[in-house]
Formats: C-alpha cells, sequence, structure tokens
C-alpha cells in the first residue's frame, strides 16, 4: 500500500503566507482609505480643483463649447436665454470663491479642524468633478441636438440643470466646510477678523438662496410639463452675488477692518444687522432680490428702530455696492 | 590583590572620563549676561569697523565704517556706498542686544551663551576681513579691492544673521516674563474704572506693568527680523533689480524711520488697539515666514528669469508665498507703520 502523501504542511504555509499578504492589503487599504488630511493635501485637492473648476475662464475648451450652447440654444428656446447665461456668471463666481481659499489654505495650520473638514472637501470637490463631466457631456448632446425640434433641447437642458444643481450642491458643502477651515485653521490676523467671518457666512447664504430657487425651477419646468410653467427670477440674485464677491470677498477689505476706521464702522454696522436680525433673516434678505438686481425688503422693523445707517450699509454690502 | 588592582584602574578610568566629559561639555560657569558683557567689551575696544553716526536713520554706536566698492570708469577709481541694509540691520540687531542684555544682569540664565559664542566668533573674522580690506585699500587696484570687499560684506552677511538670532533669543527671554494676557485684563479695568474705584491701577502701575518700551522695540525687532530673513536669506544679500525686492528695500527705511521715536503717554484703549494689532501682525509674520522660507528671491530672478510658472514647477504654492510676501512687506508693514507714526510714537 502506497504511502498517503501528506499536503497539510505544505498548504498551510501557503496559507499562513496567503493570509499575511491579505492582511497586508488590507491595512494598507485602511491607511489609504483613513490617513487624516493635512496641509499639504488640502492644498493639492483644492488646487487642482480650483484651477479646473466648471466654466472656468482657463477652462478654454469647455467655454467654447459653452458658447456653442449659448448662441444655439437662444434661437431654440429663446425663454432659457437668461438661466444659460447666469449659470456661467454663476460658476465663475463660485470659482472665485474657490480661488480665494486656494490663496490661503497653504498656509493652514495642520489642526483637529482641517483633518475633521478634509474628507468631505475632498469628496465633495470629487463629486464636482465627476458632475462637470456628466454636464459637459450634456452640453455636446445639447449642441448635437441643434438641428432638431425645441423639445429636445428643451428636455436636454432641464436634465442638464439637474445635473448643476447637483453640482451647486457639492460646491456648497465644500465652500462651508473651507469656510469652517478658514476661521479654525488661521489665528485671527489682518485677514481673518470679523469683516472676513461676515463675508464668508454671506457667501454661504447666497449660494443657499440660490440653489432653494434653483430648485424651484426644477420643480415647475418638468420635461412633460409645457414651457409656460416655466417661471425663471433668480437673475437678479446671481447678478448681486456676482458683484458680491467682486467687491467684498477681497482680503484688501480685511486688512481695511484692522486698520481704517471708517471700514470698521461699515462692518460693523452689518455685523450689528446680522446679530438683531439672525441668520434666518438674513438670507431673507437675500432672498428678496428682484430678477432686476434689487433688494425689495423694505427693512420696516428696523427703519422703525432708527438704525438707518446700519440698514444703508447691509443693503449696501449685500448688493456689493451695486444698488 | 588582582582583584584591587582592577577595581582601582576602572575607578581611575571613570574619573578620567567623568572629568573630560565635564571639561568638554560643561560650562565655565558664566552668564549669559557675563558672555554679553565680555561681546561688547570686545567690539568696543576692537571693533574699528564700527563709528557712532546716524547716517542710516538711526542713532547708534555700531554704523559700519567703509562698507564700500569701488567703480573703474577708465579714467578714475570710485568708492561707492554698497548695500545700505547691511547697516541698517546690523545697526539696529546690535542696539536691541546692547540696551536689553543688562536686565539679565542679576538672572543666572546661561541657555543664550551659545548663540553669544557663534556672534562673537563671526565678529572676530569680521575684524580679520576689515583688516583685509583697509590693507589693500591703498595699495591694490580695484578688482582686488573688490574681491577683498565681497568677503567683507560676505562675513557681515554672517555677523548679521548671528546677532539677530541672538537678539531673538534674548527678546524671548524677556518677553516670556510679560504677562500680556493679565496685561490686557489690567487695561480693559483701567478702561472702566470710575472715579470711586480706588482699586483699579493707575498708568503708572500699567506702565511698569506692561514694559511698553521694552514690548514696542521687541515688536521693532521680530518685524526687522523678517526684513533680514527676506534680504540675506531669500535674496540671500544680493541687490537684486525686481519689483518685490525693490519694495522691501524701500519699505525697510520707511520702517526704520519710525524706529527710535519716543512713546506718547497712551491711554487704556490705545494701548489694547496697539497689543491687538501686534498680536494680529505675529499670525501674519507666521505665514510670511513660511513664504520666505520657500520662495527663493534669487533664485526666481537668476535662475527662472522671474518667470513664476516655470518656478511653480520647483516650488509648488510659489505663486501664493509671492503674493504673501509682497502684501507683508508692500502693504502691512507700511500700514503698521503709518499706525505706530499716528497712535503711539509722539
Amino acid at each position: 500500500m502506497a504511502e498517503k502523501k501528506d499536503y497539510t504542511t505544505g498548504s498551510r504555509k501557503w496559507l499562513i503566507i496567503l493570509s499575511v499578504l491579505v492582511l497586508v492589503a488590507i491595512i494598507a487599504v485602511v491607511i489609504v482609505l483613513l490617513v487624516p488630511g493635512n496641509t499639504y493635501s488640502m492644498v493639492e485637492v483644492l488646487h487642482s480643483h480650483s484651477t479646473t473648476s466648471f466654466l472656468n475662464v482657463d477652462n478654454t475648451s469647455e467655454r467654447e463649447n459653452y458658447d456653442k450652447l449659448k448662441a444655439e440654444f437662444d434661437i431654440a428656446v429663446t425663454g432659457y436665454k437668461q438661466e444659460v447665461e447666469d449659470i456661467e456668471t454663476l460658476s465663475q463666481t463660485i470659482n472665485n470663491v474657490l480661488d480665494f481659499y486656494d490663496e490661503y489654505t497653504i498656509f493652514a495650520k495642520n489642526n483637529g479642524t482641517l483633518t475633521q473638514n478634509y474628507k468631505s472637501i475632498k469628496s465633495n470637490l470629487n463629486k464636482a468633478s465627476r458632475l462637470q463631466d456628466d454636464m459637459n457631456e450634456e452640453i455636446v448632446t445639447l449642441i448635437s441636438l441643434s438641428d432638431n425640434s425645441d423639445t429636445y433641447q428643451r428636455n436636454a437642458w432641464i436634465d442638464l440643470r439637474v445635473i448643476y444643481v447637483d453640482w451647486l450642491e457639492s460646491m456648497q458643502n465644500a465652500i462651508t466646510r473651507l469656510n469652517t477651515c478658514y476661521q479654525g485653521c488661521f489665528d485671527p490676523s489682518f485677514t481673518n477678523n470679523r469683516a472676513s467671518t461676515l463675508v464668508l457666512n454671506t457667501v454661504d447664504d447666497y449660494i443657499d438662496v440660490i440653489i432653494n430657487d434653483f430648485k424651484s425651477v426644477i420643480e415647475k419646468d418638468k420635461k412633460s410639463g409645457s414651457v409656460e410653467t416655466y417661471s425663471y427670477t433668480i437673475a437678479g440674485k446671481i447678478k448681486l452675488f456676482r458683484a458680491f464677491v467682486n467687491t467684498q470677498l477681497n482680503s484688501e477689505n480685511f486688512v481695511d477692518y484692522t486698520f481704517d476706521g471708517q471700514t470698521k464702522v461699515f462692518y460693523d454696522d452689518v455685523n450689528q444687522f446680522f446679530t438683531l436680525y439672525d441668520q434666518e433673516d438674513f438670507k431673507y434678505i437675500i432672498s428678496s432680490i428682484n430678477p432686476n438686481g434689487a433688494i425689495t425688503e423694505n427693512f420696516e422693523d428696523v427703519d422703525a428702530g432708527g438704525s438707518l445707517t446700519c440698514l444703508a450699509n447691509t443693503k449696501t454690502f449685500l448688493s456689493g455696492g451695486e444698488v | 590583590m588582582k582583584k584591587k588592582t582592577i577595581i582601582t584602574a576602572f575607578v581611575c578610568l571613570i574619573i578620567a572620563l567623568s572629568s573630560f566629559v565635564m571639561f568638554a561639555c560643561g560650562g565655565d560657569g558664566k552668564t549669559s549676561y557675563q558672555y554679553y558683557t565680555t561681546f561688547f567689551n570686545t567690539i568696543k575696544t576692537e571693533g574699528a569697523m564700527f563709528e557712532s553716526g546716524s547716517a542710516v536713520g538711526v542713532q547708534t554706536n555700531y554704523q559700519l565704517k567703509n562698507f564700500q566698492s569701488k567703480t573703474f570708469d577708465g579714467e578714475t577709481v570710485t568708492a561707492v556706498d554698497d548695500d545700505q541694509n547691511y547697516l541698517i540691520l546690523l545697526a539696529n540687531g546690535l542696539n536691541f542686544i546692547e540696551k536689553y542684555y543688562p536686565r539679565l544682569e542679576k538672572n543666572k540664565n546661561t541657555s543664550l551663551k551659545s548663540g553669544i559664542n557663534s556672534m562673537t566668533d563671526s565678529f572676530d573674522q569680521l575684524l580679520v576681513e576689515y583688516q583685509n580690506i583697509i590693507d589693500v585699500s591703498d595699495k591694490a587696484n580695484y578688482e582686488i579691492y573688490n574681491g577683498n570687499f565681497a568677503r567683507y560684506k560676505w562675513q557681515t552677511k554672517d555677523f548679521i544673521n548671528n546677532v539677530y538670532q541672538s537678539a531673538l533669543d534674548l527678546g524671548n527671554l524677556i518677553y516670556e516674563d510679560l504677562d500680556i494676557d493679565g496685561t490686557i485684563e489690567t487695561l480693559h479695568q483701567e478702561e472702566t474704572k470710575t472715579e470711586s474705584d480706588e482699586k483699579a491701577p493707575t498708568k503708572e502701575e500699567i506702565a511698569d506693568k506692561f514694559e511698553l518700551e521694552f514690548y514696542f522695540d521687541y515688536q521693532n525687532i521680530l518685524i526687522l527680523e523678517d526684513y533680514r530673513a527676506f534680504l540675506m536669506d531669500s535674496a540671500i544679500g544680493q541687490q537684486l533689480d525686481y519689483s518685490l525686492y525693490q519694495t522691501v528695500d524701500g519699505s525697510l527705511t520707511l520702517f526704520t524711520g519710525v524706529i527710535g521715536q519716543n512713546l506718547k503717554d497712551l491711554s487704556a484703549q490705545e494701548l489694547i488697539s496697539y497689543i491687538d494689532l501686534c498680536q494680529k501682525f505675529a499670525s501674519e509674520r507666521t505665514y510670511t515666514t513660511e513664504a520666505i522660507t520657500e520662495f527663493s528671491c534669487y533664485e526666481f530672478v537668476n535662475d527662472y528669469d522671474q518667470n513664476l510658472d516655470s518656478y511653480e514647477k520647483s516650488v509648488s504654492g510659489a505663486s501664493i508665498y509671492k503674493l504673501q510676501i509682497e502684501k507683508y512687506f508692500g502693504d502691512y508693514i507700511s500700514r503698521f507703520t503709518n499706525f505706530v507714526s499716528s497712535n503711539v510714537v509722539a
């Protein structure tokens, strides 16, 4: 009788080697997934997104496509013209906000605030990038549909709008977290003070109000519905948001807060308004901006309190000096 | 007997080793104050390169003499003043140390002596280089003189770097004894006190507690250290034909114009504003120090021909660092200087 071969030792050896390899792989994956973000990785993530973001001025091919879309879509479905232009303006304004943070992140402290927010910022910006790809595909589709009926184009635009609002929400999440980092990763300095806090919080408020308005448009403008149901009134808010970012999101102003008495009085007035009327009321004022860019809230309560300068400065602040 | 011999030899070895270690690494019992005293006695008796004056806008006993290179136009050799920033930085650094080291007289601290030793060694070498340029000044042609002057200038830079390291060590040591938070609290009490409030401190008590003059000088030396870092490290002590360099160069003269003026009698509110400003400045300085460390102005101008895109490939974030340096020296310091001129000095 032939002796039975014993495979046990060899098998166990391979089993152990395999187990060790699997264990090493698991540890590597866990390290990659859970490694805390640091200033360097935050800078990398933010910089790559701020330079390639949707309709960025340097994003030539993307912008050329969008220009084609504007030209052809305007002819086909004229009612949407303002919205098409506003999306370009809004995207570039959002890019300016990202640029602002990009300018500072390199000096951020490697602390708990940074670590806690890094993952969310990264994942939201990555999601925004994926949505940007989807939007670009949709834009190419829209251009190719130029010979087809208005309905096809309108439907494609409705799809694009849904993706765009998703993109906006991802950017909003990232920007809100970046604001938290800005306040928490820098000591009080010439550019981190009450003026910058107010401005950065107002950026968040503007984006929030605009997203809600876009959602309302999505709700009413369905593919199944008629074009008459389309109601777009966000133009004024986007116009003022653009002006606000151009004027207020400016580190020169933040430095002036420390050195220039008049600038300090200005921002303290707006801060006083913000304190008297909480953040929801502040958003309410932004919501009151009509399609022409006029703030329609008349601040009767504030007038009654006799704080006219405070009210006037708040209007000037929100409108970037355009009202 | 054999065992006893081995033990004795072992004990002797231990004693010899201990003595060697104590001799090599141990102190000589002198305090930082004594080291500074020796240093200043030396430069007063042997510092042939110094003279008293205020040619660089600062009243000092440590103004460098003969800090001149020579040019030749084909007919005549002319001596021309070299980089005056060297003189400004050195005079202010030595002034600060000379003014504040006596505060250590009753302090047994010895932690500063390694820095003082480095500064002394650098001074000794500077003396050698100074003697060289004096020796060749009248005898050698202008090219040989300039070669010797380059060595003198290089050594002056080394001396300035050592002086600032020692000045910062000294300033930090004294600053740690100040209770800034306590002072601010006291100032707020002063601001809100009523006439009947006898517990509130008087202005004189605040001034004593706060040591305003030291605080003011310390802030100045910190800012001068930023200038030193940019001019001597980032620009490696060379005068560069580049706008950022010229911005820094021009603002140093503006800044030092304010230094040395008498302080005015500040109210509690004015003091609070000033301290607040200095604290904000400290944060900006942190970012600027990082920017200067990363951004080599000399390399940017000479190796990259001022091309930011090329330099950015080598130094990630170079454009942000450059921007911070521009903002700091081109804007913040002039605003700070204006504030101090209007509110802090008489």
